[in-house]
């Protein structure tokens, strides 16, 4: 193959490793407000753990509260940077489990899709490292490829049942959701018609038809391609830079499974 | 715990439809004009890779959204019941560390409105007055 397992693990760990370091500047950025005097200080949050026992939610505070969350990153950025050179479930077992708790810090307010994707690139590799040297060494990456054509998928099949996705007519509502100021200035004209219409629709085939790329990989590249316009233009909109970085991270593993299919 | 293991088995709905935006507005008592507490950010050529800022904006709303839910179903009886819910206390929280930043000092009221993206149309849901 042109792409081997080798450079599809390499790819996705590299990748990886950027989407998880960007998350710890960022959350390292705002650690004012995780202190118990911060905007999300576990005082005001500890309402929302669903746990029953006081004795397990004392132990979860002392896990994430501040300055342990601070800890908690820099364990799991420390492991992530590790993973580069040392492909063991362990590693990643281990980025779970810190993952799950610093989510729950957030109670899932902070960039829920990308967190779930950056999880799902995390257990992909769990997958890869856990079956490193057997028949299942490709299964890690088969796994990442199949939840980024549902990720795709499932976000086109919800937008055209809505009317106003089929007309065009949402993109000039969704864009004033974004926190730049609004209209979008140089490209103010992508809400008129006739763009709005036209790339409402190209939205709606870009995303149901996703899953064609996982059946050749020239098809695969242009959808990469087309993915990766996609992401940039959510990111100058949205300023989701996050969404940008983990769905990149999975494209390695989407082509190599390409590749896969196209062998069998 | 359950509910915490669906980021395994993500819901993949973004930008599904549009909603009216859940905002948190200030004014100085004795004027006329609410303001909002949070302005919007400018674009840099750094957002493409460290974005704080606008995630943490959006982390905001999410929590505006999940708090207009809440109150939806469960609206406050009383002043106390208001001061003692969490997700008054972090917005409330989030609004003093953002007039903090701009030097507005207390007191200032504050109120939850819903704009409608499709005629800007202000809903007030909550009014509170925040003092030291």
């Amino acid at each position: 193959m042109i792409f081997s397992l080798e450079s599809a693990y390499f790819y996705t760990k590299l990748f990886t490793v950027v989407v998880f370091t960007i998350q710890f500047i960022e959350y390292f950025n705002l650690r004012n407000f995780l202190t118990e005097k911060g905007v999300w200080s576990f005082k005001n949050t500890e309402s929302f753990f669903p746990l029953k026992s006081r004795h397990s939610l004392k132990i979860l505070g002392f896990l994430i509260k501040y300055p342990n969350i601070i800890a908690l990153l820099s364990f799991r950025q420390t492991l992530i940077l590790f993973s580069l050179f040392l492909f063991k479930p362990l590693i990643f077992f281990l980025i779970i489990i810190s993952s799950l708790l610093i989510l729950s810090r957030w109670r899932g307010n902070f960039n829920g899709g990308s967190d779930a994707m950056s999880l799902i690139l995390i257990v992909g590799l769990f997958f890869g490292a856990l079956g490193k040297g057997t028949s299942w060494e490709h299964l890690g990456l088969i796994y990442i490829a199949i939840h980024v054509c549902i990720s795709y998928f499932k976000a086109g099949w919800v937008k055209i049942l809505k009317p106003e996705w089929r007309k065009g007519s949402v993109l000039n509502l969704i864009i004033q959701s974004s926190p730049y100021p609004y209209p979008l200035g140089f490209f103010s004209f992508i809400v008129k018609p006739p763009y709005a219409p036209l790339i409402c629709v190209s939205i709606l085939f870009f995303e149901l038809s996703f899953p064609l790329a996982l059946i050749n990989p020239s098809l695969c590249l242009i959808y990469i391609f087309f993915g990766f316009l996609f992401h940039a233009m959510i990111i100058y909109i949205f300023g989701l830079n996050r969404f940008f970085w983990s769905w990149l991270a999975t494209y390695p593993s989407l082509f190599y499974t390409s590749l896969f299919v196209s062998h069998i | 715990m359950m509910s915490f293991l669906k980021v395994f088995f993500p819901s993949w709905n973004f930008f599904n439809t549009y909603n009216d935006l859940p905002t948190l507005e200030f004014k100085i008592p004795n004027t006329n004009s609410w303001q909002k507490v949070f302005s919007p950010p400018q674009r840099t050529f750094w957002f493409w890779f460290i974005n704080p800022r606008v995630n943490y904006l959006h982390a905001v709303n999410n929590h505006l959204l999940l708090w207009l839910q809440e109150l939806q179903v469960d609206p406050p009886n009383h002043g106390e019941a208001l001061l003692q819910n969490s997700h008054f206390k972090i917005a409330k929280k989030m609004a003093e560390q953002e007039l903090r930043i701009k030097n507005i000092s207390m007191p200032y009221e504050l109120r939850l409105v819903l704009i409608s993206v499709l005629d800007k149309s202000k809903n007030v849901i909550l009014e509170f007055p925040v003092s030291m």
